[in-house]
């Protein structure tokens, strides 16, 4: 590079074992690891008719059972916009349905249906798979530790509580912490 | 999990620590960390005119120097079709230039221009300044451990060694 040219703005790793500091460097290679694995997913899940997202939206459902949209959004940690077009898609390809609350006709829910059900059994197989190569030759311990780690890194992230408890506790206000393996 | 994995209707914890089980968990706290952290960033950086995808090109063109298409795709895990539209924006926007390589003209390399150079370092600030919030209150240690996770789980995802050296180098390889 020229030598002319300015000082590029990265701080290396004090401890040299990084090309940058360690929270620079892991949420560079975090991205690059989401980027990777969401291409590679969404192209795995085609044949199903699903993406990553969808394949999301049918997960909350399956294990929650009828979600608010706002609900979905909290434990998928998708915004408003991406959501509305996700849940769009499927209604649209008969996997969702929209219903409402026999006590609050204003609520709507998203429903899974039938065909739902299958498309998120088939694509779940798809799904861990992948997970299991990736996380290959890592022990649990290891993910346990780094579990515990990401918890306090997602929490400082999050943009509110619920949305917070949503994702670290795969929670909503109503379903108190989803331990039930449903 | 070991051996080919089993079809389940969802993924589960036997301790009851975590909600999944622990690598379906650690996927889905990093999923949730990047869609948190490109949509706060997104928003920080619109001031700059630039969003996560367009910061992470500049920043891969500081880091690697002048680079072709391919290079750039393979450097930065981001695909072809998006790829282009981030580098029209850029050059579109002055920050990036389309130049032909002096040895070889039908060769066309990404060059940062000197605007790109000045907005990557405004940006930049805006970048370390989320990840150290995203960092607080956790050791240099567990920072560590898991950042050599994640390198783990770049080599297992990628058989393209181009790619997963220059991921793991943060540069040119």
């Amino acid at each position: 590079m020229n030598a002319k040219l300015p000082p590029e703005p990265y701080v290396p790793d004090p401890k040299k074992e990084f090309p940058l500091t360690p929270v620079d460097f892991l949420m560079h290679l975090t991205s690059s690891m989401a980027l990777m694995r969401e291409s590679a997913l969404d192209q795995q899940l085609k044949p199903l008719g699903l993406s990553i997202s969808r394949y999301r939206v049918l997960g909350v459902l399956v294990r929650f059972g009828p979600c608010r949209m706002t609900d979905v959004a909290n434990l998928t940690a998708m915004d408003r916009t991406s959501l509305t077009r996700v849940a769009d898609h499927l209604v649209g390809g008969g996997l969702v349905e929209r219903t409402t609350s026999s006590k609050d006709r204003r609520q709507v829910f998203l429903e899974i249906t039938q065909a739902g059900r299958d498309a998120h059994r088939a694509a779940l197989a798809v799904v861990l798979g992948y997970n299991a190569k990736i996380l290959d030759g890592i022990s649990e311990t290891a993910q346990r530790q780094a579990a515990r780690t990401l918890k306090v890194l997602a929490a400082n992230l999050a943009p509110n509580p619920s949305a917070r408890d949503g994702i670290i506790l795969y929670a909503t206000a109503a379903s108190g912490a989803a331990n039930d393996g449903a | 999990m070991d051996g080919t994995p089993q079809p389940r209707p969802t993924s589960t914890d036997e301790t009851g620590e975590f909600p999944f089980a622990p690598n379906d968990y650690v996927l889905h706290l990093l999923a949730a960390i990047v869609m948190f952290r490109d949509a706060a960033l997104d928003v920080e950086l619109k001031p700059l005119g630039l969003t996560i995808g367009r910061f992470r090109t500049l920043s891969i063109l500081i880091r690697c120097g002048p680079s072709t298409m391919t290079e750039l795709s393979a450097f930065s895990a981001v695909d072809r079709t998006t790829l282009t539209r981030v580098a029209d924006h850029l050059v579109a926007e002055g920050l990036v230039e389309r130049k032909g390589d002096a040895e070889d003209r039908r060769r066309v390399l990404l060059e940062l221009t000197e605007a790109g150079r000045d907005r990557h370092a405004k940006a930049y600030a805006v970048v370390a300044d989320c990840n150290r919030r995203i960092g607080a209150g956790v050791p240099d240690g567990a920072l560590r451990s898991v950042t050599r996770m994640l390198s783990a789980i770049i080599r297992n995802q990628t058989d393209n060694e181009a790619t997963r050296a220059s991921l793991l180098a943060f540069g040119r390889q």
